[in-house]
């Protein structure tokens, strides 16, 4: 919970901010109020916010420098401020900060003082991944063709790459920025981290800022491969997600060839509906016709066309559909 | 970063909400609310102002009062407030200061002296911390240049 008190400043009159003015030194006889001397009220906020803070955290503050430095590098070559660019090359890193320095789940881990928790980030997860790569595919390098050769490889991989484990990894930076308190001797934070820089800290240095200066271009690559890393966790993660909306497109997609398939057969269906066709008879007389006694024709389709038979004619011809024929005909029917 | 970064007060703004780490967002979003009321307040307002407008280098004023106003935060929230936010919660408030200015006064704050405040900011707060400036410069001098070896 972070609980904040807001000033509250007010300046009714100037007599009143008078009143307020800072007080001149102690027992000087010729300067003061009592002749008449005032000064003006200490307006500025960086008066009000005056002195070194105690108990501030150099680490926390480094990490919050790297947080800006893509920012103050993209000002710096805008504008051509080399200060400005120089931040933002030494501390944004490769890539900046953005796989780097962040867990799968997005927390930021601040090398300056959480050095020790680097093996969670993409970056640091990245390295000992590569590690474990280079060490698999040359086989143990403890021994085998690599040792026969008179090769080292683990010091080679060392010294490529520090161990992510521990505070090993930022030894220099780390041990010289307290979590809290700042240290203002000449044994302090900056001098110890500009001696690792220069690769002269106690010990052979292999501290942070060293590894980056002298490995740019495979901290580019690890940078990278952090990245991949990174979006192959978040597409683990959103797997599922993407699995649901693949299976409801499908199902949609099936519905709708159903509908079609549907509507399909309907059209065919209306197609093959027989034509029903009113047959008028056109030798029917009806003026000469005694009731009862008239022969009518009944209207037969044949071969697409529209026949009228007398009425022994259509018996005839049902008779001769009824009866089988050709070569199938195997007698009287069962 | 934005491909078409143009180094105006917005973009800066907008450059460093989308930097934010996400376990630091909502202690970012906190600050800057706090930063936001002392700027803009009727009792704090004028003093901002005055600050700003002040004689001498404008962007070295706007650096250094936004500056003083991270000081004041840091200072006022009994030093709970996570110190990685101070600068990318000045960053943004510096973006906000030179946004305002640029409606009141209707003329465009160019990028140089958003990139002179910024620097004059982080100078001023090293100072307030008891950063050494020269040693911090140093460093970062040599990891940039990349030029030496164990």
């Amino acid at each position: 919970m972070l609980a904040l008190e807001l000033p509250n400043i007010e300046y009714t009159t100037i007599t009143q901010a008078r009143r307020l003015s800072v007080e001149l030194p102690y027992a000087d006889p010729f300067r003061g109020c009592m002749y008449g001397q005032k000064n003006g009220p200490a307006l500025a906020l960086v008066g009000a916010a005056s002195g070194i803070a105690t108990g501030i955290s150099v680490g926390g503050f480094l990490g919050g420098m790297m947080i800006v430095g893509g920012i103050a590098s993209g000002l710096g070559a805008l504008t051509g401020n080399e200060t400005l660019s120089k931040i933002g090359m030494g501390l944004s890193l490769a890539g900046g900060i953005g796989s780097a320095f962040t867990t799968p789940t997005g927390e930021f881990i601040n090398p300056f003082s959480e050095g020790n928790r680097f093996g969670e980030t993409a970056l640091g997860g990245g390295i000992e991944k590569m590690k474990n790569g280079v060490k698999s595919f040359f086989g143990d390098v403890t021994g085998g063709p690599v040792s026969q050769m008179g090769i080292d490889g683990n010091a080679i991989l060392d010294t490529a790459l520090p161990d992510v484990s521990g505070p090993a990894m930022t030894q220099s930076m780390i041990d010289a920025v307290p979590k809290t308190g700042i240290d203002l001797s000449q044994s302090g934070v900056l001098d110890k981290a500009a001696d690792a820089a220069a690769g002269t800290a106690q010990g052979g240095g292999g501290g942070l800022l060293s590894f980056m200066g002298s490995n740019k271009d495979l901290w580019g690559m690890v940078s990278g491969a952090a990245d991949g890393v990174l979006q192959y966790q978040d597409n683990q993660i959103r797997k599922p997600y993407y699995d649901a909306a693949a299976a409801s497109a499908e199902a949609n997609a099936n519905a709708t060839n159903l509908q079609t398939e549907q509507l399909r057969q309907r059209m065919e269906n209306v197609k093959a509906q027989p034509e029903v066709q009113l047959g008028v008879n056109p030798n029917a007389s009806v003026h000469g016709r005694t009731p009862g006694t008239a022969e009518g024709r009944v209207a037969v389709v044949l071969d697409g066309q529209v026949k009228y038979l007398s009425q022994a004619e259509y018996e005839t011809m049902r008779q001769q559909q009824q009866q089988p024929s050709g070569l199938l005909n195997t007698g009287s029917p069962a | 970063m934005n491909e078409n970064f143009n180094g105006s007060p917005q973009e800066l703004m907008d450059e460093i909400v989308a930097s934010v780490p996400k376990n630091l967002q909502e202690a970012f979003v906190r600050v800057v609310e706090a930063g936001t009321r002392v700027m803009y307040s009727e009792q704090t307002h004028d003093m901002m102002l005055e600050q700003m407008n002040k004689e001498g280098d404008a962007a070295q004023n706007i650096g250094e009062g936004i500056a003083g106003l991270m000081m004041l935060l840091y200072q006022k929230s009994n030093q709970t407030m996570p110190t990685e936010i101070i600068m990318p919660a000045g960053v943004y408030l510096l973006g906000s200061g030179a946004d305002f200015l640029e409606k009141v006064l209707k003329e465009k704050i160019p990028p140089a002296v958003l990139a002179d405040a910024l620097q004059a900011m982080i100078d001023m707060l090293m100072e307030k911390f008891g950063i050494q400036k020269d040693r911090f410069y140093s460093a970062v001098e040599k990891a940039a240049a990349g030029g030496y070896k164990e």
